[in-house]
């Protein structure tokens, strides 16, 4: 895959995970749920985004790694 | 003095000892170049790296301030200011691993220095470096503020306010003036780990004292729903402020000046990179105490306003925990307020030395009368944090929110400077001039509020900016094209 497409996958990866935070689904209005240790069951979905965002960048930042150590090859 | 009293001063003495027998093996090691005192020879590992960019970045905002919001807020403050941070982190590596390498390969030391020659414009590094202290100055005073709260409410106003907030500022001149970035990067690891352990022991003394974290909430639920809705206390968020919010984080972190020279000073862009991946856990994990320490302070204080809220998390120590762990807690918040105003000092010191003294007044300048200026620098600009601090207006909060979109009108330049080779210098200064002017406009009410569309100022902004940007360079182009290779 070129650079170019590749970099577009991943700012296209990176803006759905901006969208998730926007938090459409769950609604402004929808009835409170409670989880573990009666925190907001929010609380949990924002927790989960932030370790999905650590993951994707994980992925990314060795994939630009072995890409540039490639290059200087 | 009262047996307490002196367990806050053996505290933060011992602390203060720790911190200065840390920068003076800093001094040791000193070189007395700009680049060792200014960028730490930019030979910063990926531990330490991590501790300075995170210990500089949570300032005096993340104890009180976060505190204070979510006693304000509630639980929703976390999901814009816990994801918004993270999220910062893909912004970290857009600006910072191409300033690493070009600041490394070409010799850049500052921001405005990278963005003024890149494009080859002395004035548009003069606008860059205008906006980057006029909006980080206010932002420096927060940290003496903080300071100077801690200390007097610990003392019971034994110590007063204001002269907290000098002698801390003393302190930290001292230490900068000795070691420079290597010393404020050390001492920032001591910080970082007070700060983080401090602040997690605090949310499990307290809970413990009320009874249990669930049966907490439980009872905060009860006495204040507001606190757990979506919407926040009184609806404060709307679905498009809520946007605004998660947006601000983005562009402004890495414009701060003092966030900005962090990229500056990696030992390789490997260092940075593992410090990127990190930063998501970290403000997953460690934003969620504070904010839960301000939501259940509504059960022992349920009716603080304004300055008030921010003090829920030293009410919440007093009230749940003994003396002593009270003083050790906010000894790691007078870290978090040393981190961030070490690091805004040598930043704001860096820019007027190497961008106004040495580029500007005395190119011939030698290494060392550089590293004389930049240290007299710290000392002038500390007094003059302390001079707004005199005076501490409204609340935190509102504070910070300036700065922070003030900066964000840098981005768009930056991004393009960084990536797009046909970026125009007038383009820029076009940009960042009507991005500060349509601020202005908001702040001061000449352009009415219906005109953000429901957004914070900062979205129009921005967008504005970046249009300026883009449009201006393409319309430049057209009658003088750029020519191969000018920009970076």
């Amino acid at each position: 895959m070129s650079i170019k497409k590749s970099s577009w996958l991943w700012a296209v990866m990176f803006s759905l995970l901006f969208l998730l935070s926007q938090d459409l689904w769950f609604g402004w209005d929808s009835p409170l749920q409670l989880g573990p240790w009666n925190f907001p069951a929010r609380i949990y979905y924002f927790v989960f985004l932030q370790f999905l965002l650590a993951a994707l960048l994980v992925v990314f930042l060795s994939r630009r790694s072995n890409r540039n150590s490639n290059d200087s090859e | 003095m009262s047996a307490g009293h002196t367990i806050v001063y053996l505290m933060i003495g011992a602390y203060a000892l720790l911190t200065l027998l840390i920068s003076l093996y800093g001094f040791k090691r000193e070189k007395n170049t700009p680049e060792d005192f200014f960028l730490a020879g930019r030979r910063v590992g990926p531990v330490v790296l991590f501790f300075t960019l995170v210990a500089t970045n949570f300032s005096a905002f993340f104890f009180l301030g976060f505190a204070g919001a979510g006693y304000r807020i509630g639980y929703s403050y976390y999901g814009i200011m816990a994801f918004g941070t993270a999220f910062v982190a893909v912004a970290f590596y857009l600006v910072g691993d191409r300033v690493c390498r070009i600041g490394r390969a070409k010799g850049y030391m500052t921001p405005p220095e990278l963005i003024g020659k890149s494009l080859n414009s002395k004035s548009l590094e003069m606008v860059y470096l205008a906006v980057m202290v006029i909006f980080t100055l206010p932002y420096l005073a927060l940290q003496p503020i903080g300071a100077g709260y801690i200390i007097s409410n610990l003392t019971d106003g034994e110590v007063p306010y204001f002269v907290a907030a000098s002698l801390i500022t003393a302190f930290i001149v001292l230490y900068v003036y000795l070691g420079g970035m290597r010393t404020v990067a050390w001492t920032d690891v001591l910080q970082g780990v007070m700060m983080f352990s401090l602040i997690a022991a605090a949310l499990f003394m307290i809970t413990r004292g009320m009874g249990g974290l669930g049966q907490a909430n439980t009872q905060a639920l009860a006495q204040q729903p507001g606190l757990f809705s979506a919407q926040g206390m009184d609806q404060y968020y709307s679905p498009r402020k809520w946007f605004s919010f998660t947006l601000i984080w983005f562009l402004s972190v890495p414009m701060f000046p003092h966030i900005f020279m962090r990229f500056f000073i990696p030992r390789s862009a490997a260092s940075l990179r593992t410090t990127i991946a990190i930063y998501p856990i970290v403000t997953a994990i460690l934003f969620l105490f504070p904010i839960t320490i301000g939501v259940l302070g509504h059960i022992p204080f349920p009716a603080l306003e304004g300055q008030q809220a921010d003090q829920i998390l030293p009410m919440m120590l007093g009230a749940y925990t003994p003396f002593w762990f009270e003083t050790l807690v906010m000894v790691g918040a007078l870290a978090a307020f040393m981190s961030t105003m070490d690091s805004q000092l040598l930043a704001l010191s860096s820019m007027l030395t190497r961008d106004v003294y040495q580029r500007g007044l005395m190119p011939s300048a030698s290494h060392q009368s550089q590293v004389l200026v930049g240290r007299l620098m710290v000392a002038v600009l500390a007094l003059l944090g302390l001079a707004l601090a005199y005076q501490p207006p409204a609340t935190i909060l509102e504070i910070a929110t300036q700065a922070f979109t003030g900066l964000s009108v840098l981005f768009p330049t930056t991004i393009a400077t960084l990536y797009w080779s046909a970026t125009r210098p007038l383009a820029c200064l076009l940009s960042i001039l009507t991005g500060e002017a349509l601020l202005a406009g908001y702040a001061t009410g000449l352009i009415p509020d219906s005109l953000t569309f429901g957004f914070l100022p900062l979205v129009p902004i921005v967008i504005t900016s970046t249009a300026i940007v883009v449009l201006g360079s393409l319309l430049i182009s057209r009658f003088k094209p750029v020519a191969e290779g000018a920009n970076l």
